[in-house]
C-alpha cells in the first residue's frame, strides 16, 4: 500500500510539472507567481521523508529543466536541496502543523529566488533589485496559498493508507 | 535501519545529486549539445499531455484575461477609435503607394515582394520567469520548423525558435533577457538591436545619442538577419530615456504583439 502511495505521489508530482508549464506560468501575467512543483516537493518531503523529497525533487526539477530550462540542472538542484532540507528540519522535531509548513514554504521560496538570482548573476545576467524585491514578497505568499490545497491532498492519501492498514490488521 | 545510518545514506545521495546537478549546469552553460537530444525527447514525449492540459485550462486563463480587459475597456475603446481614424486615413494612401511601388519595381526590374511561407502553430506551454520568457508550440522539425525561424502573430514579431524537436518547438519571446533581434526605425531607417531586459521590457539599443528618434516611431526587423525576414513589425517607441553623456540612447519599445494572449502563432519558414 505504501509503495502504491509513493507511486501516487510521484504521479502527482509529474502532474504538477505539467500544470506548472501549461497553466500556472500564464498566471504570472497577473503577478500570481506559484511554484507548484516546489510546494509539492516540500509536501512529499514532509509526509514521506527527506529521501523521497530529495529524489522526487531531483526528478521533477530535471524534468522541468529538460522541457524548458535555460540552465539545465538549476531547478533540479534547488528542488532536491529543498526536499532534503525539509526532511532534515522535520526530523529535527518540529511540530507537524500548518504554521511549520508555512514557515518551510516561505523559507525555501525565498532561498530558491536568491539562489537562482545568484547563479544567473554569476553568469553575467543583469539583475533588477526592484523586480527581485517584488518577487520575494509575492512568490512566498502565492506558494503558501497553494500549500493549503496541495498539503491536504498529499496528507489525505497518507491518512487513507493508515486507515486501510488498521482495518487489515484488525481482521487478521 | 538505524537513524544515523539512514541520515548518512541520505547525505551520500544528496552529495551525489548535487555533483550531478553542478556537472549538468556547467555542461549546459557551455552550450553543449549533449543535453539537446534528451531535451528533444522529453519535449516530444510530453507533448500530447501538455497540449491537452493547455486546452483544459485555456478557459480559466481566458477568464482572468477578460477580467483584466473589462477593467480597461473604456480606455481601450477610446484608444482603438483614435487608432481606427488614423488607419482609415492612411489606408487609401497606402493602396496608392503600393500600386506606385509595384509599378516602379517592375520598371527597374526588381522582383515584387513575395509573401512568406508560414506554418500555423498552437501555443501549448509558457515559461515566464525574470530570467526567461519562452513559449512551447506544437510544431517542430516534422513540419519543417527549425531553430532560428521567426515567429509572428497577426500583430507582429513574437520571437525566435531556439529549440526544435520532432513535434514541438521552444520559442524565445522578445521579452526574454537573452533575446536580440536586428531592427530598423521605419521613419529614419536607423539600425539598432531590439533586446529584452531583466524587467520584462523591450529596448532598442545601439542608437547613437546624436540620432533623432521620436516617440511613436515604428520598428521593423532589419534585412541583415540570417533567418528573420525583413520588414516584420516589432513595435513602437514608447519612451526615450535621458542619455546625458552616454554614447547610445536608452529607448523603450512597446511591442505590437501581446505576449500575454498568445494562442496561435505563425512560424515564418522562408
Amino acid at each position: 500500500m505504501k509503495i502504491l502511495l509513493k507511486f501516487a505521489h510521484f504521479i502527482f508530482l509529474i502532474i504538477s510539472v505539467i500544470l506548472q508549464l501549461s497553466f500556472l506560468e500564464q498566471l504570472k501575467i497577473f503577478n500570481i507567481n506559484i511554484d507548484l512543483v516546489m510546494v509539492t516537493v516540500i509536501g512529499i518531503s514532509v509526509f514521506e521523508g527527506g529521501l523521497y523529497g530529495l529524489i522526487y525533487g531531483f526528478i521533477a526539477g530535471m524534468l522541468l529543466d529538460m522541457m524548458i530550462g535555460q540552465v539545465v540542472g538549476l531547478n533540479a538542484l534547488i528542488y532536491c536541496l529543498a526536499g532534503f532540507l525539509t526532511g532534515m528540519i522535520m526530523n529535527a522535531g518540529f511540530k507537524r502543523k500548518m504554521s511549520t509548513y508555512m514557515l518551510l514554504i516561505f523559507f525555501f521560496t525565498e532561498a530558491s529566488i536568491l539562489l537562482t538570482g545568484g547563479i544567473y548573476y554569476l553568469f553575467n545576467y543583469s539583475a533588477s533589485t526592484v523586480a527581485l524585491g517584488i518577487e520575494m514578497i509575492i512568490n512566498p505568499a502565492c506558494n503558501i496559498a497553494i500549500m493549503f490545497v496541495i498539503f491536504p491532498l498529499l496528507k489525505a492519501g497518507l491518512e487513507r493508507s493508515e486507515e486501510i492498514g488498521i482495518t487489515y490488521k484488525s481482521k487478521v | 535501519m538505524a537513524p544515523g545510518r539512514k541520515n548518512l545514506k541520505n547525505i551520500i545521495i544528496l552529495i551525489l545529486l548535487i555533483v550531478i546537478c553542478i556537472t549538468v549546469i556547467t555542461v549546459s552553460l557551455r552550450q553543449s549539445d549533449i543535453f539537446t537530444n534528451f531535451r528533444l525527447l522529453t519535449l516530444d514525449y510530453f507533448k500530447p499531455v501538455q497540449e491537452k492540459t493547455f486546452q483544459v485550462f485555456a478557459p480559466v486563463t481566458k477568464f482572468f484575461l477578460s477580467l483584466r480587459d473589462y477593467v480597461n475597456l473604456r480606455d481601450k475603446l477610446e484608444e482603438l477609435e483614435l487608432e481606427n481614424a488614423s488607419i482609415m486615413k492612411d489606408y487609401s494612401e497606402n493602396i496608392n503607394l503600393k500600386i506606385e511601388n509595384d509599378a516602379l519595381r517592375k520598371l527597374i526590374g526588381m522582383d515584387l515582394r513575395d509573401s512568406y511561407q508560414t506554418e500555423t502553430a498552437k501555443v501549448i506551454g509558457y515559461y515566464n520567469t525574470k530570467w526567461q520568457s519562452e513559449i512551447i508550440i506544437n510544431k517542430g522539425k516534422n513540419s519543417g520548423v527549425v531553430e532560428g525561424m521567426a515567429v509572428v502573430n497577426e500583430k507582429g514579431l513574437v520571437g525566435i525558435i531556439i529549440l526544435s524537436s520532432g513535434s514541438t518547438s521552444n520559442v524565445r519571446l522578445l521579452t526574454d533577457p537573452q533575446s536580440s533581434v536586428g531592427a530598423r526605425i521605419l521613419s529614419s531607417r536607423k539600425l539598432g538591436l531590439v533586446e529584452g531586459g531583466s524587467d520584462k521590457k523591450i529596448y532598442l539599443n545601439y542608437i547613437s545619442s546624436d540620432d533623432l528618434v521620436f516617440k511613436g516611431d515604428i520598428l521593423i526587423t532589419s534585412e541583415y538577419g540570417q533567418f528573420v525576414p525583413p520588414e516584420l513589425l516589432i513595435g513602437r517607441i514608447k519612451k526615450i530615456g535621458n542619455t546625458g553623456e552616454a554614447l547610445y540612447r536608452q529607448i523603450e519599445v512597446q511591442p505590437f504583439a501581446d505576449f500575454k494572449t498568445l494562442e496561435y502563432v505563425l512560424v515564418i519558414k522562408g
